[in-house]
């Protein structure tokens, strides 16, 4: 904690940022609560984290800048490696030093490592050993890219290398070496000979708790038309499972069925229908029959700029699970609203145990004069239309000014042109806010009209602008 | 073994790494008898609010090679809103109608962004321009259009 702080003295700039992000947040997926902020500095980038976790105060800082050509990170810096089924990931509270280029990017750290800590709404670290590391991605042809790192922390050491093959067709990952101390190996083919067909194996490590999970699958799909045939086995050490179903996409609906089989186990029916009542709302409905039970279970979404809600089932494949059938329907529900830079977010994660852990978390903006506004939430296209030109005193175009129309603001394009569309035909008052303008200078209006009509085909709207 | 304890929690949350931008580039639409509705996202993933201004255009290919022109009379796009203020970080949902009366049709949205306005020196925009196909069959749509 003490070297947090006197990074924090040593690397703290003495200007007021450009932008300031502020976030909050609480999980029971990570056990904690708490914050950060991040100050954008027009050289640098500083992030405060400070919460509590399992009854624990916890604490974090980093500060990031360029010297010369390289990025350089005091402080915490989460250095990751790509590998396939997801990523390899820990901290380094010290110094990092990187540098990007077209084809090679490259780190190295050097400081106390240990477990990261990092949640949308809060990054910090617990590094009780010293280490070291080292990173470097190669794209070594158009297809082809290289890379590899070796971390040491403490006693444990890491060294992983792998590759990536990608065309068209042919996607096609790897990496081998040493995870801790032990011998760690993951792969990913996946081959679409044709736009209809695709075909997948895997090995994967998934990591949890201290415990490596290895987990072996072979897939394949084949499309015609509006219909989809899937089918997949997986294995793991606590167990295996296959699945074979079909999709189907027609007029409104998305429908599908899986068959799901786990050897001991009752077989399981898995259906669902979902109904796109329009471009915003969806209807689901999913039933599950296993064991001469039947079970049925609604959902159903909503997305617009403003709200988004997402209530369904998703159908996972669980290595850990002892005793019972590896396949498992879980409840999913994420929701997220925005107003104006306001950002909240809460949301379901599954944990390889099954049980189901939530988190919600906001974030928020600061700014001077740089202040975002915005109108009323616009859900349609509307019926009805306002057009108009924006023009100066010689009559030509002016690109970048704005009209009020109540609430609303309209921008003029390229040709000086504006439109705002309407569900209802009505008359709005206009305003003319020079403020608010894109286009540089200071501005007056020479004139406008008083009011404007929305009309199926309305007449176009001129207003004529100068500048000061 | 501790620190990799977070790998699975991680890539829930994973940041999106969509670019500043719109999306998608360039789609193919089937129409009916009715006009087809579709919808495009208009990013900012910089540190500061935007404003984009969309403009539609009509594309046009004639001996192979293609023309972005005004719209013509026999195309209907109709865009839910032309400018969008943006907050950092975030997404804008802009919906779609259109309608040919003759097909196969194209036509061009192009998105305009601007930073905050100054009083004084230039201001700086990015302009980005994504395109749609409309034919009676989505497959081979662009192809087909664009061997006109």
């Amino acid at each position: 904690m003490k070297l947090v702080f006197i990074f924090a003295i040593i690397f703290a700039p003495a200007a007021y940022p450009q932008a300031v992000q502020v976030s909050l947040g609480t999980s029971t997926l990570y056990s904690a609560t708490g914050g950060e902020a991040t100050a954008y500095f027009a050289n640098q980038t500083d992030l405060f984290s400070v919460g509590v976790e399992n009854g624990k105060f916890i604490a974090g800082f980093s500060n990031r800048f360029k010297y010369e050509d390289y990025d350089v990170i005091a402080g915490d810096s989460p250095f990751s490696l790509s590998a396939p089924g997801g990523g390899l990931g820990f901290i380094s509270r010290g110094i990092t030093i990187g540098k990007k280029s077209d084809r090679r990017t490259f780190s190295i750290f050097l400081g106390a490592t240990g477990g990261i800590y990092s949640a949308p709404y809060l990054t910090t670290a617990n590094t009780p050993h010293f280490g070291a590391g080292f990173k470097l991605k190669q794209q070594l042809t158009k297809n082809w890219d290289f890379q590899t790192a070796t971390i040491l922390d403490g006693s444990l050491k890491t060294f992983i290398a792998g590759a990536n093959y990608t065309t068209q067709k042919l996607n096609l990952q790897g990496a081998a070496g040493l995870l801790e101390n032990k011998p760690y190996y993951a792969g990913i083919l996946d081959y679409r000979p044709v736009r209809f067909v695709d075909a997948t194996a895997a090995h994967t490590t998934y990591v949890f708790k201290g415990q490596q999970i290895n987990v072996n699958s072979l897939g394949g799909s084949v499309t015609a038309g509006a219909v989809n045939f899937h089918s997949s086995v997986f294995e793991s050490a606590n167990s295996s499972g296959q699945d074979a179903g079909v999709g189907v996409h027609a007029w409104i609906l998305d429908g599908g069925s899986d068959f799901l089989h786990s050897a001991g186990f009752p077989n399981t029916i898995f259906s669902h229908v979902t109904e796109h009542v329009s471009r915003r709302v969806m209807l689901s409905q999913f039933i599950t029959m296993s064991n001469g039970r039947t079970t049925i279970a609604y959902g159903g979404g909503y997305i617009s700029n403003a709200l988004s809600i997402d209530v369904g089932y998703s159908t996972y494949f669980m290595p850990l699970f002892v005793g019972r059938s590896p396949f498992t329907q879980a409840l999913t529900i994420n929701v997220g609203i925005h107003v104006g830079s306001l950002s909240l977010h809460t949301g379901t994660n599954i944990l390889p145990t099954g049980q189901i852990r939530w988190s919600a978390y906001g974030n928020d903006w600061a700014y001077g004069p740089l202040a975002s506004s915005r109108g009323p939430e616009v859900t349609s296209v509307g019926k009805y239309s306002i057009r108009g030109t924006v023009v100066n005193a010689q009559g030509e175009p002016v690109d970048g000014a704005c009209i009020q129309l109540a609430k609303n603001i309209t921008c003029t394009d390229s040709e000086g042109a504006f439109e705002m569309r309407e569900s209802k035909a009505r008359s709005f008052p206009v305003a003319v806010p020079v403020e608010q303008f894109l286009a540089p200078g200071e501005w007056e209006v020479v004139s406008a009209p008083a009011t404007v009509q929305a009309e199926i085909d309305p007449q176009v709207v001129k207003i004529i602008v100068r500048r000061k | 073994m501790k620190y990799l304890a977070a790998i699975l929690l991680l890539a829930a949350f994973a940041p999106c790494g969509h670019p500043q931008g719109i999306s998608p580039l360039i789609s193919e639409l089937k129409q009916g008898k009715k006009e087809v509705k579709t919808e495009m996202q208009v990013i900012n993933a910089s540190i500061h609010p935007l404003t984009a201004v969309l403009e539609v255009h009509a594309i046009h290919f004639k001996n192979g090679k293609g023309s972005v022109d005004p719209l013509t009379s026999d195309m209907h796009i109709q865009l839910s809103e032309t400018t969008v203020k943006i907050p950092p970080q975030q997404t804008r949902t802009i919906l779609i109608n259109a309608k040919c009366d003759q097909l196969p049709c194209a036509f061009a949205v192009q998105s305009t962004f601007s930073g905050a306005r100054t009083n004084v020196g230039a201001s700086i925009k990015i302009s980005i321009g994504n395109s749609w196909y409309v034919c009676s069959k989505e497959k081979d749509c662009r192809a087909n259009f664009q061997k006109q």
